[in-house]
């Protein structure tokens, strides 16, 4: 320093201090230089990661889900290009632009509450991952996001495709749908190695859900640089991430080729005209593949993509004949008259279970008054048969004679049959929710608090014709019929035929699963197979209306009870009810049948819920079925 | 000028180039730096700033020609001038950043506050160089400087713009430190500040208590706490600095600066710009260069002959180091945010124009040492 000494007196004083002011100065400076040191040398790594972290973003690159497509390649799943306008809550100012984004999205006040609550909690996960908040932009709303997308911090556009299901109604319940994922559901796919993110669908329902791991494909990711408002400035402007990226290319889901025929299920579709309620399925008997699973009504899964307004849902949710169930697999039902020639076989193939001294001799002839008495208790017929053998039972649909039968065999050997054909168990054909139905014997009424844990000869009276407490769902008759027809095979219903890789080349292919042989005599199974042709064939058959020649088919009407008699007929009396409270009391109408009975390629099962009469109402839809099967899909 | 020197004795003009060569150094780095951390903000702003670069160069020439002691004659009048404009800056001021600092004058917007301190130094200095009693100084004889500092302090607080309404206090207690004061008064002046500290506390906005309070937070706790505004910016400033490592990650490579993490870069973190580019290696020659002008500047105060060279020049070292340090240390995440420029790095023509003059003065002061003894210059001899 200068000489800091001068003439005497306050200036020169002054002076002398400022040796101290300049010590002063030194130290604060060198304090600053020690901070920047420590921010720069020992802690520089640490700055350096962070200033690193700042601008690096992982952007996740979207995937296409596999298709769905039918037996004949129709697509009955697919994507279709569209834009999802996106916020990024970190970047997002609600507060400022949501009132906006909201009238440029049109988002009605109930979705607006329930995005501007969800992208508040997102903005404290400090995740910067994009939120999307409209889907399936029209054009209006592209242009006017594009045209202010510079005054919308945070707010992005990008393509997105939308899951479509072109057959709308159709074959809803098989499909399903997808809709968001819910946090609980993310944390638990984590866990199994499945990455997903707020926004993303999901496969809810049917082979959507089934199939969802195959289908949905994997993300791809890249790390790009953004600035401080999340805007992408390319993969690396400044050199900063010293050549670290991360790049994975999005690999496509997988695509699922199906047994179903969507030319099938319109014809089904069409068949079912006039009745508001029911469900057909439609096999192949030679495989269980399905060819065909309806259920009516239906809704229109297009709609669930983009998140059912509350009042919409609320709509199919008390729908009467709710439509959000899978009839034929979801709901189980007495099979009636459907259940005889299982019964029947339970007969033929074990004479010797029925009581001694009263042999079983299927040419055997038992009258029918219209009704059957037991223990004071009178068991009704359809009509007065008067001496009927199993054949002309089966073909008029006596009950007197199942009655007969029942009582010699036994409930535990009609249930024994009954779980042979896979009835009281899920025939396990990958779809959510498939109810097993029920077949009682004597101790499933023995464990009954309702029945008093009593078993009665009377429970298996109603057994053989499928009521009491035998319930089936569709599927399950289906599969059962179809092993009737080919000699005993019982198949697994299928749906999949093969996953194919999005380059076409095959990851699975599924042959017909056989649940099990179930044995039965070729004579035996002869006269089942013609007592089910005299159905129809013969003038007495409770499905003669239907015959038509060319079609050999052979099938079984049934017509299941839904309320009791007795009550019926107090009703009747005072009629003040409602037509849907009649409407509702009405036995469901059945059929179910194979064609052709020599050679079965298909079978058919109907139900026409609160239809009535099976051979009056089921029947005539499966024999459509058949025709227009044969005639349109399988020519012969 | 007819002080200045007798006839027959007038002196070669000397220029200080030690401290010219300091500050050009300054300017150039200064400029250089504001070329990066705008080129994000407006490329518009470098171009004014060097336009305003040009004015304070050629203002300091000028004034380094002429002796200082002409300014001591006018430094009321100067201090008259820019309080009635602070006045005008709060009835008409231009406002930017919910703060109103400007006046427009015609295509220049000009912020009066830089201006001020400069006034003020000027208008202490004539005070104390016209007392030139033996005996220590007690608080009394402070009343009229105190007074004279509170009217622009409000006035600027008014705006507001705390930072540089700190600035003029500090610039007081600093020049007070030419004079002997009793060591009573100065524990009764730290006694009182102290007792006001409440006070000042509940007279701080919001935002302001704020940023104090995420400063300490920052400074005793290892908890990132950058979810808070005030706290994104230290932290993205000490994120700045510090990932500018060693050697920086070069000029316009900042990716902190370049991609909009650094807040204000321009007017309060350009040294969060330029120790980001050039590392501890750049900010080391920068406190350098900083220090070495604030001793130069008391060098010339020390050897200065005259009380009002001497007072000025500690005015204006007080004006840079106080300016310096506290813009630093906010930087370095060692202060709360306030809005104090640095020298000669932040964009704003009033304080380019501001600082370069402060520079003047002292070239000033340095070249017109007095031909006569300095006790015999003072108000007895007209000034």
């Amino acid at each position: 320093m200068a000489p800091l000494f001068g003439p005497p007196g306050e200036l020169s004083e002054f002076r002398g201090r400022f040796r101290w002011v300049a010590l002063f100065v030194i130290l604060v400076f060198a304090g600053l230089l020690a901070r920047a040191a420590q921010l720069q040398i020992f802690e520089g790594y640490e700055y350096v990661e962070r200033s690193r972290h700042n601008i690096e973003r992982t952007r996740e690159i979207p995937t296409a889900r596999g298709v769905i497509r039918d037996a004949e390649g129709q697509l009955l799943a697919y994507n279709t290009p569209a834009y999802t306008a996106y916020i990024t809550p970190e970047f997002f100012d609600i507060a400022e632009d949501w009132p906006t984004v909201v009238r440029y999205l049109d988002l009605g006040p109930e979705r607006a509450g329930k995005l501007r609550e969800r992208l508040t909690r997102l903005q404290g996960l400090k995740r910067y991952q994009p939120y999307p908040v409209a889907e399936n932009l029209d054009d209006r709303q592209l242009a006017l996001l594009t045209a202010h997308h510079a005054e919308l911090d945070g707010l992005s556009v990008e393509e997105a495709p939308m899951r479509v299901y072109p057959l709308r109604q159709l074959a809803a319940h098989v499909l399903g749908y997808l809709n968001e994922v819910s946090e609980a559901e993310i944390e638990r796919h984590r866990a199994e190695g499945y990455r997903y993110l707020p926004g993303d669908r999901i496969g809810r329902t049917g082979l959507e859900a089934v199939w969802e791991r195959e289908l949905r494909g994997t993300r791809g990711r890249v790390t790009v640089i953004v600035n401080a408002k999340g805007v992408e400035k390319g993969k690396d402007p400044f050199g900063a991430a010293g050549g670290r990226r991360y790049e994975i290319e999005p690999v496509p889901g997988n695509d699922l080729i199906l047994s179903l025929n969507a030319r099938l299920e319109a014809i089904v579709d069409q068949a079912f005209r006039g009745h508001p309620a029911g469900a057909a399925v439609v096999l192949d008997a030679r495989t269980g593949f399905v060819l065909a699973m309806y259920s009516k009504p239906s809704y229109d899964p297009n709609a669930f993509i983009q998140g059912l307004s509350r009042a919409d849902a609320q709509v199919l949710e008390q729908n009467p004949f709710l439509p959000l169930h899978d009839k034929t697999a979801m709901d189980h039902y007495f099979p009636g008259s459907l259940f005889k020639p299982f019964a029947a076989l339970a007969a033929l193939e074990q004479p010797a279970m029925l009581e001694p001294g009263d042999l079983f001799d299927p040419a055997a002839r038992f009258r029918c008054e219209g009704a059957y008495e037991l223990a004071g208790q009178r068991f009704r017929c359809t009509k007065v048969h008067g001496l009927v053998d199993l054949h002309e039972a089966i073909v008029q649909s006596c009950n007197v004679y199942f009655f007969q039968l029942a009582r010699r065999m036994g409930i535990d050997r009609l249930a024994q049959v009954a779980r042979e054909f896979g009835f009281g168990e899920k025939t396990g054909i990958a779809l959510s929710k498939e109810v097993p139905g029920l077949v009682p014997d004597k101790d499933w009424y023995r464990s009954r608090p309702e029945y008093g844990f009593q078993y009665r000869v009377g429970y298996a009276l109603l057994a053989a014709i499928g009521q009491g407490n035998t319930k089936v769902t569709l599927l399950q008759l289906a599969a059962a019929y179809a092993a009737l027809a080919n000699g005993g095979y019982l198949y697994r219903p299928q749906l999949v035929k093969e996953v194919l890789y999005p380059d076409g080349r095959v990851r699975m292919s599924f042959a017909p699963e056989l649940v099990r042989r179930i044995e039965m005599t070729p004579e035996n199974q002869r006269k089942l197979v013609d007592a089910l042709r005299g159905v129809v064939e013969a003038p007495q058959g409770t499905a003669h209306d239907q015959w038509t020649p060319g079609l050999e088919i052979a099938g079984k009407t049934g017509t299941a009870e839904v309320a009791r008699r007795r009550r019926d007929r107090v009703h009747r009396r005072r009629d003040q009810r409602s037509t849907e409270e009649r409407y509702r009391e009405r036995d469901h109408a059945w059929f179910a049948g194979f064609a052709p009975a020599d050679d079965p390629e298909i079978v058919v099962v109907v139900l026409v819920e609160h239809g009535g009469y099976g051979g009056r109402y089921a029947a005539p839809i499966a024999v459509e079925i058949f025709r227009e099967y044969f005639k349109r899909i399988a020519p012969r | 000028m007819p002080l200045d020197s007798a006839p027959g004795r007038r002196r070669r003009l000397t220029l200080d180039l030690p401290l010219v060569m300091a500050v050009a150094s300054l300017g150039v780095l200064g400029l250089l730096n504001l070329r990066s951390a705008v080129s994000v903000v407006n490329l518009q702003f470098y171009e004014t700033q060097l336009t305003w670069f040009g004015v304070g160069g050629l203002t300091a020439l000028v004034v380094w020609l002429v002796d200082h002691r002409v300014f001591l004659r006018y430094s009321y009048a100067a201090y008259g001038l820019v309080v009635l404009l602070l006045i005008l800056v709060l009835a008409v001021g231009r406002q930017a950043n919910q703060a109103t600092r400007w006046l427009l004058l015609g295509p220049v917007s000009i912020q009066p506050s830089e201006f001020m301190k400069l006034a003020l130094i000027l208008c202490i200095a004539r005070i104390f160089h016209g007392d030139v009693r033996p005996e220590p100084r007690t608080l009394r004889d402070f009343l009229l400087p105190a007074v004279l500092t509170a009217i622009p302090t409000v006035l600027v607080l008014k705006q507001p713009d705390l930072g540089t309404a700190l600035i003029y206090p500090l610039i007081l207690v600093s020049m007070a430190m030419v004079l002997r004061v009793r060591a009573r008064s100065v524990l009764l002046a730290f006694g009182g500040l102290l007792a006001s500290l409440p006070l000042a506390w509940s007279s701080l906005h919001g935002y302001q208590r704020e940023r104090v309070v995420t400063l300490f937070a920052s400074l005793f706790s290892s908890e990132r706490l950058d979810v808070q505004d005030a706290a994104w910016q230290t932290t993205q400033s000490k994120i700045a600095v510090g990932s500018g490592h060693i050697f920086g990650k070069g000029f316009l490579h900042g990716t902190q600066n370049q991609l909009g993490f650094v807040p204000f870069q321009h007017t309060d973190f350009p040294f969060a710009v330029w120790g980001e580019e050039h590392g501890f290696v750049g900010s080391a020659l920068l406190i350098a260069l900083y220090l070495f002008v604030v001793l130069w500047a008391l060098r010339i105060a020390a050897r200065a002959r005259d009380r009002f060279g001497a007072l000025v020049a500690v005015g204006v070292a007080a004006m840079l180091f106080w300016h310096v340090a506290i813009n630093m240390g906010m930087v370095l995440g060692l202060l709360p945010v306030v809005g104090v420029i640095l020298p000669l790095f932040s964009y704003g023509g009033s304080s380019v124009l501001a600082n370069l003059v402060g520079v003047g003065l002292l070239l000033s002061i340095a070249a017109h040492r007095a031909a006569a003894p300095w006790e015999g210059l003072g108000p007895r001899h007209g000034l």
